[in-house]
């Protein structure tokens, strides 16, 4: 485990004094747990934006690839397949009939 | 058809308890990183689709192609930023035996279409055994329902609507 300074704004010290309450830890421990989710959503977000593949999403995640799909899918993404991309699946599933 | 699968898409099919359906009719092999993605790593953790999918492979209905090594098709996949399972996807269907992939990954699959690489969503491949009336529109619609959950609403409509 590393150390990092960092700097943060008052709302932000507000949010992590708020989770060690709740949680029932101390602040640094606050701050790893919204760090982790925070760098989950992001992983999350980036898929359904179709700019990193679901392997990806899991290792920024740190999850497994199996486990990444029920995250996705508790936070509402189904899929990010689009519309064109469908179209010429389904052009392909054609072709080689 | 022969078709190189990845592990996104060999999850969402047995979830939708279409896997079988596919197996039978179409020829499916995937590279040994997808069976440790499906398999080897859910197994530890208990989810039910990695001990079906196992099963597959062990009565022969999914098979598990081997990589021939090709440093062209290596520096390719480097090139390109694929990684994981999707990598060796790449690399197996690169072996020249298969005709097309199969995913559900919209950032893969704008690799490989990128590269004129054809490929097939799960509900196309649903949409496949509906042309060749393996399935009747009933079934289509119950398997392409079965992966509403777990697909984009582009996909599912669009799918939906072919099977009609």
């Amino acid at each position: 485990m590393e150390t990092k300074k960092i700097r943060l704004t008052d709302d932000l010290i507000k949010g992590v004094s708020y989770t060690a309450k709740m949680e029932g830890v101390d602040e640094s421990s606050a701050l790893s747990q919204l760090l982790k989710f925070g760098v989950m959503w992001y992983a999350t977000s980036l898929y359904k934006l179709g700019k990193i593949t679901l392997a990806e999403a899991a290792e920024l995640s740190n999850v497994s690839l199996r486990k990444m799909m029920d995250i996705l899918e508790e936070q509402g993404i189904k899929g990010n397949v689009t519309l064109k991309q469908q179209i010429k699946a389904i052009d392909y599933s054609k072709k080689f009939q | 058809m022969k078709v190189v699968m990845d592990s996104d898409c060999l999850i969402k099919l047995t979830r939708a308890k279409a896997k079988e359906v596919v197996l039978r009719n179409i020829e499916v092999c995937i590279p040994s990183k997808v069976f440790e993605e499906t398999v080897t790593i859910p197994k530890e953790k208990g989810y039910p689709d990695a001990f079906i999918i196992e099963a597959n492979q062990k009565n022969g209905l999914l098979l598990i192609g081997n990589i021939i090594d090709d440093p062209n098709v290596d520096e390719m996949v480097k090139s390109l930023g694929i990684g994981y399972g999707e990598a060796d996807v790449f690399r197996l269907f690169k072996s020249g035996r298969y005709d097309i992939i199969s995913s559900d990954d919209r950032r893969f699959l704008k690799i490989i279409d990128a590269l004129d690489v054809p490929y097939i969503t799960p509900t196309a491949l649903i949409i496949y055994l509906f042309n060749k009336k393996v399935l009747n529109s009933e079934e289509a619609k119950i398997y392409i329902n079965n992966l509403k959950e777990m697909i984009s609403e582009e996909e599912y409509y669009l799918a939906l609507r072919e099977v009609e």
